[in-house]
């Protein structure tokens, strides 16, 4: 058993400086370290070749990495027997043509070992819960794009995993399905289950997600709860029905509670803080000052912000979260 | 364990099912069983849907050897050839498939060791010849049985037999296969690579029948040169003491000069027959390099013929060299023993040897040897897949 284990029992996944080259000059992953927690589900984000499904890959041994220290549900990255506990789901999974949905959740029950009779009764409920009972004894092949995926998240969970690993599962899905296959990830996770979601739509991974790492040129750019990683970036904005006078700034900034920076950008101020009580005094102020306030938001960025700039700015750590390199769950 | 295993198994029988193909064989194997059972043979000749067609047959041609001649020529012609290459073209997809993306991540994936994934799905890949000849073959022997009354269960000997012939090229098909990822591809390797057998089969016989021609040429030259220079010397001796006034000493012998001089048919047969070493030992290191390469490669033609070993059949019906062919009457006067003669003999004596050779060639040698070249495929393509990203 890995070192880390004994250290970090609650980590359903604990790489460290995973690396991947292809040849001399492709260098996929430059040392990932990464740390999804037992029972949450994790988001998995990046740009188009930035190593994530190649990540996935290596976890589900289809790609053996070049340098990997870490372990997967408490056993060594690789060990085959551990699969028996993960469900995956491919990106562009292409299933037999000529098996019925029933079938290939079957098949792949059995290959994951998974006795006969415990098969046919897990069958039927993944059927029910992905809805496609009523689909299941039609061959694959007939199946539109959501129909297999919902299917390929069915297969992924008859074993009845303690992890799951789901590459892609919202593509080429129309919005309810997409809708349905968040519900499906809620349930998941509500069954104790830990979910690696590995996605493009970050409007979904945010609506599920309890923690994300952002990958950027094989490396983590960024990781933590959405919470941590907008810590920094969260502010309230009051906006008033006409513009403040640019002078009212340096007022305004004396009065907030927290000494949080303020600016005002014609009809809106801004103040970085987080605290409601922050900002009452200002409001106060603003009143005073004759300022009709048409609205008061807390604001913070959205995950597609942080994405972008992660993406764009890779060297720009946010502030409370982590890189991928501390050990979360160690402190 | 045997749950993943029964999986695949179970899994590569749908996908045969799936193919129109396998049925269309097997719809064309029941034609084939069911115009072997319309022929019979009766005492006007052969018998076929109650006509008969009136021709001479070898005697002591009973139904029992009829069937077995029919299996061993027909039968094997088209579960070898026809049905192998429909099974070619059915199975060359299976490797391609199962290693493509978007399959292979989910195979993968599962608590099972790469080794015994692919070597379970390589073979699975002999399932559709399996079934194929073991159809065909029962078929067969229940039309025979019935029809005939020739209940010879050693017909089912042609279900290991082929399925042994076919796995040498389906090995070369699962490797091909995973190094191209393309079925067309892994299809024409393995059709080249089946020609290229052929080839290096033909010619191991040829040269062997040609050296075994060429050994019996020389020697029946050197005995017909020593058989003139006996009769020769007899002449001369004969000769030498009817005339007059030679000395009448017993033990006069003429000289080789003299003989020679006497009879030049000898020297011409001299000459012959050390034409026909010299060609011998020209052909032998030809024939050993085709020899070690037909050994190093799988015995395709050599498995399929072990059949005729064990199944009795008419020699007759399949046009085999007499014995008494390949001898030359050298005795007594041989003033009729001509070119053409030694010729005709030391064809005859070449195509014994082929037969002869293929008869006593040690079933270990032919399938032990097939199967190590099957073994080696097998290790190269499970170490490609083994260490393959997919």
């Amino acid at each position: 058993m890995h070192a880390a284990t004994a250290k970090t029992p609650d980590l359903a996944i604990d790489l460290t400086g995973v690396h991947k080259r292809y040849g001399k000059k492709v260098h996929a992953l430059r040392g990932v370290d990464m740390q999804v927690r037992r029972g949450e589900v994790f988001g998995l984000l990046g740009p188009n070749g930035a190593g994530k499904s190649t990540l996935v890959k290596i976890l589900m041994t289809v790609i053996r990495p070049t340098k990997c220290a870490g372990t997967v549900l408490g056993d060594r990255v690789g060990k085959k027997s551990t699969l028996a506990r993960v469900g995956y789901l491919p990106e562009h999974h292409a299933f037999a043509g000529y098996l019925t949905g029933r079938q290939v959740v079957d098949y792949f029950g059995a290959m994951q070992g998974v006795p006969r009779k415990a098969r046919r009764a897990r069958t039927e409920q993944l059927l029910e819960l992905v809805g496609r009972k009523e689909w299941a004894d039609q061959k694959v092949r007939k199946y539109s794009k959501g129909m297999r995926q919902r299917v390929g998240i069915a297969q992924s969970l008859i074993a009845d995993p303690e992890l799951v690993l789901l590459d892609e599962p919202t593509d080429g899905v129309d919005p309810v399905g997409r809708r349905d296959i968040r519900r499906i990830v809620e349930h998941v996770k509500g069954e104790g289950r830990t979910v690696l979601l590995n996605s493009h739509l970050l409007s979904e991974l945010e609506m599920v997600c309890d923690r994300v790492s952002i990958l950027v040129k094989g490396q983590v750019a960024t990781q933590g709860s959405l919470d941590e990683l907008t810590a920094g970036d969260r502010r309230f904005e009051i906006r008033c029905t006409a513009p403040l006078p640019a002078a009212a700034a340096t007022d305004l900034a004396e009065r907030v509670g927290d000494g949080s920076p303020t600016s005002i950008d014609g009809s809106v101020v801004r103040i970085n803080t987080t605290d409601p009580e922050a900002i009452q005094p200002v409001l106060c102020r603003l009143n005073e000052m004759g300022a009709v306030i048409e609205h008061v938001e807390a604001k913070k960025p959205s995950l597609e912000e942080l994405f972008l700039r992660a993406v764009e700015q890779p060297g720009s750590a946010t502030p409370g979260a982590d890189r991928g390199g501390s050990k979360e769950a160690d402190s | 364990m045997i749950s993943q295993t029964w999986a695949i198994v179970v899994d590569g029988y749908r996908e045969l099912h799936a193919k129109k193909l396998f049925w269309a064989t097997m719809l064309l194997s029941g034609l084939v069983v069911a115009a072997f059972g319309a022929t019979s043979i009766n005492e006007n000749g052969i018998g076929v849907l109650g006509y008969t067609i009136e021709v001479t047959l070898p005697a002591g041609v009973t139904s029992e050897l009829w069937y077995n001649f029919l299996f061993l020529t027909f039968g094997t012609f088209w579960i070898t050839w026809v049905a192998s290459i429909l099974g070619l073209i059915t199975t060359a997809g299976i490797i391609p498939d199962f290693v493509s993306g978007g399959a292979i991540e989910l195979s993968l994936s599962k608590p099972i060791s790469r080794v015994r994934l692919f070597l379970t799905k390589y073979f699975v890949g002999l399932l559709f010849v399996t079934l194929q000849v073991s159809v065909f073959t029962v078929a067969c022997l229940l039309v025979f049985g019935i029809r005939g009354g020739n209940w010879d269960f050693r017909l089912l000997l042609a279900i290991p037999v082929v399925v042994c012939f076919f796995s040498y090229l389906h090995c070369v098909c699962a490797l091909a296969g995973v190094i191209t990822r393309s079925t067309i591809a892994a299809l024409l390797v393995t059709i080249l690579f089946w020609f290229i057998v052929f080839l290096v089969n033909a010619a191991e016989t040829t040269l062997y029948m040609q050296r075994a021609e060429a050994e019996a040429r020389s020697s029946t030259n050197s005995q017909v040169a020593d058989n003139f220079e006996a009769l020769t010397r007899e002449q001369l001796i004969a000769a030498r003491s009817l005339e007059e006034d030679a000395p009448t000493s017993t033990g006069w012998e003429p000289s080789d000069d003299e003989i020679l001089a006497a009879n030049p048919f000898i020297q011409s047969r001299r000459d012959a027959a050390e034409r026909s070493e010299r060609s011998a030992r020209s052909i032998t290191p030809w024939y050993r390099g085709v020899r070690v390469a037909e050994l190093t490669l799988p015995k395709t033609g050599d498995t399929i013929d072990l059949l005729s070993r064990y199944l009795p059949t008419p020699e007759e019906m399949f046009g085999l060299p007499d014995a008494d062919d390949a001898v030359v009457d050298v005795s007594g006067d041989a003033s009729d023993i001509d070119d053409r003669k030694i010729n005709n003999a030391a064809q005859a004596s070449g195509a014994l040897a082929v037969v002869e050779a293929a008869r006593t060639r040690p079933v270990w040698s032919i399938l032990g040897t097939s199967l190590a070249f099957e073994a080696v495929i097998l290790a190269i393509a499970c170490l490609i897949f083994r260490r393959r990203d997919f």
